[in-house]
């Protein structure tokens, strides 16, 4: 079977693989020399005052009020805004325009890159006192990101609304002010029961926030972020999990099976299912639809930032849409 | 003959089990009667209207890929090649990725540009066989460099841009959102790729032989193998579009065709327009059914069930 010309060419093609395998372990090499402890942070020895912050990847011990902060996802972000810090790094996906929505404000910070990738070397410049990681995203970088400065690892990709509450406290207590944190949850808590409250009497029925992708969507569950705030409104998510956050990949069926009576769509712009669906008859038959309870909505903010403020954005969002439509 | 009838009951068979089979509970026997009566409303608008595009939509990629995977065979004289070797799959996956990264205002997934980027893929292979210093076994090899080439493109922009990362379904192969504009897109590239396959099998047949004596025979080898190379191009290039790069069906199914209809190319290309739905049609029902109610994308089916069958098949020819 085989060729000749293969058996002739075999030796040449093997020495180039060899040769190019050769190239690119050295470039490796190069690239990969260990990162030099920071002069800050990281090893704390010979500093008496510090305290153990306990996260999802262990503890890690934080001298002093850190003001140099690295965020890798948004909720951080917010989350520092909120406690008064600004980081002075962000993983924001090479995209400036999303912390100002995050934030309600343009502020000064350096890019270190997407927070599913980001740029160790960057977050390594900025010389940080601490590092803020996500820990679906960032737990394999996680002995790396240590060795720039003292590394705290939170839920925030999959976690809940009360594994966002339980963030910005943890947050708080490794800029060295625990209480402001518990202050700041108190105040949203408050905030948040105002919002529920003015929910109109007699909304009846399951919530669910799907994400409109080109050829599919994303179904949120109790376990997201959003399907989280849903609860503590009061309101039913659609799907009950307590584990899964997100069933992706879903079809038209699926959605139909579900069969929300409120159904948000959360897009970030045109070419997706939701300009498909929409059009069938099947679509047309859900009861969300026959209600009239359908609402597109803005995928930054109902999927993507997951912070306090957020949570109070979403919320806000879900009321006024309730009321106008009643 | 007989084999063809066993194969085309077993896909009715199949096509019947996906449309009564999904997330919303609706049975096979339901489906029949919602299909007849029309009754009730809901139950026919979800066959009618999400069922039916994807099972057809399974069938026109299981037909496109199988012919186009029996025609790249032909054309390289490789039993290894297939829409994947020529780089086709890569091709229109790259220029996916690539047209979001660029042209975000474009919305996300343009069907487009998959095609666009498999023609690129095909232009280029087209010329480099049109090239009467490419041997057929260079022309394989250019094509699983341009493959690799530009799956690594893929690689580092999906790193790079998570915008693209909601793409992760298609790009392994899925047709979960089937649409009737899907089928009516990919439709008349099936009708027409497989046509000319059928009206050409002649010619195409004699490509399996050496250049020496299809040319001897008369044939004009460069044209006839660009003409090939097209219809990979275009039925490979459609079949992406819609549903992503789906791997081992033309792989494997010519090779089913060998052994169970025999070496002629005629017989073999009929068997796979029978063959390749059949088992696409099949591995998209073992993907509704894996993870039930969820998804998973039928590529990696594809791929579960094409690697033992062709490993299988490898090691039974070297046997003989």
């Amino acid at each position: 079977m085989t060729h000749p010309l293969v058996a002739r060419r075999g030796p040449r093609i093997f020495l180039s693989t060899v040769s190019a395998t050769a190239i690119a372990l050295a470039i490796v090499a190069c690239s990969a020399q260990p990162v030099p402890p920071a002069e800050r942070g990281g090893d704390v020895a010979g500093v008496s005052d510090f305290r153990t912050v306990a996260h999802d990847l262990g503890e890690t011990k934080v001298a002093g009020m850190p003001k140099r902060v690295v965020a890798l996802e948004y909720s951080f972000v917010q989350a520092l805004d909120e406690l008064g810090v600004t980081p002075v790094g962000i993983a924001d996906d090479d995209d400036p325009d999303r912390i100002e929505q995050l934030l309600g404000e343009t502020i000064d910070y350096t890019s270190v890159g997407t927070r599913l990738e980001p740029n160790l070397e960057l977050v390594s410049n900025l010389q940080p006192d601490l590092i803020i990681a996500d820990t679906t995203r960032h737990a394999a970088i996680y002995e790396q990101l240590s060795s720039i400065a003292p590394t705290v690892v939170l839920n925030s990709w999959e976690g809940t609304y009360d594994d966002i509450k339980d963030s910005v406290v943890t947050i708080a207590d490794a800029l060295g002010d625990k209480a402001a944190g518990e202050q700041a949850v108190t105040n949203h808590e408050a905030r948040m029961e105002e919002i529920a409250a003015e929910i109109p009497n007699g909304t009846d029925g399951t919530f669910l926030l799907i994400v409109a992708n080109p050829d599919s969507a994303a179904l949120h569950t109790s376990s997201a972020f959003t399907g989280s705030v849903f609860e503590a409104l009061g309101l039913t998510p659609a799907i009950e999990s307590d584990g899964e956050a997100v069933e992706s990949d879903a079809g038209l069926e699926r959605l139909i099976d579900v069969d929300p009576d409120f159904l948000f769509v959360a897009t970030d712009g045109p070419g997706t299912v939701f300009e498909q669906w929409p059009s069938t008859n099947a679509w047309a038959g859900m009861s969300a639809v026959q209600s009239g309870n359908v609402y597109e909505v803005d995928r930054n903010q109902f999927s993507r930032f997951r912070g306090l403020h957020t949570a109070e954005v979403i919320a806000e969002d879900i009321v006024q849409k309730l009321n106008g439509d009643k | 003959m007989i084999s063809c009838l066993i194969s085309l009951a077993a896909l009715a068979l199949v096509v019947a089990v996906s449309l009564g089979v999904g997330a919303t509970g609706i049975d096979p026997l339901g489906t029949l009667r919602t299909l007849v009566t029309g009754t009730p409303a809901s139950a026919h608008n979800l066959v009618v209207d999400v069922r039916m595009p994807r099972v057809l939509l399974t069938v026109l990629i299981g037909a496109s890929l199988a012919t186009a995977g029996l025609l790249a065979q032909t054309l390289t004289r490789n039993p290894l090649a297939s829409p994947q070797t020529f780089g086709v799959n890569a091709g229109a996956a790259a220029a996916i990725v690539t047209t979001i990264v660029l042209f975000p205002s474009l919305g996300g997934f343009s069907v487009v540009a998959a095609f666009a980027g498999a023609a690129l893929v095909g232009v280029v292979m087209w010329a480099l066989s049109a090239a009467s210093s490419m041997s057929t076994v260079s022309l394989a090899l250019a094509g699983m460099t341009l493959q690799i080439l530009l799956s690594a493109l893929v690689q580092a922009v999906l790193i790079m841009n998570n915008a693209t990362q909601d793409l992760v379904f298609w790009l392994a192969g899925s047709v979960t959102g089937a649409q009737w504009s899907d089928v009516t897109l990919l439709l008349p590239f099936t009708l027409a790729g497989c046509t000319i396959a059928l009206i050409g099998q002649r010619h195409f047949g004699l490509l399996a032989l050496d250049t020496a004596t299809s040319k001897a025979l008369g044939q004009n080898t460069n044209q006839v193998a660009g003409l090939a190379a097209l219809v990979v191009v275009a039925l490979a290039g459609a079949s992406v579009a819609v549903a992503g790069p789906i791997g081992f069906i033309g792989l494997i199914v010519p090779h089913i065709s060998t052994r169970i209809v025999g070496s002629s190319f005629t017989h073999r290309l009929m068997f796979g327009l029978v063959c390749g739905p059949l088992l696409f049609a099949s591995a998209d029902v073992i993907a509704k059914l894996i993870a039930f109610p969820q998804e998973t994308p039928a590529g990696i089916v594809t791929a579960l069930i094409g690697a033992p069958v062709f490993l299988l098949l490898a090691l039974r020819q070297r046997s003989r």
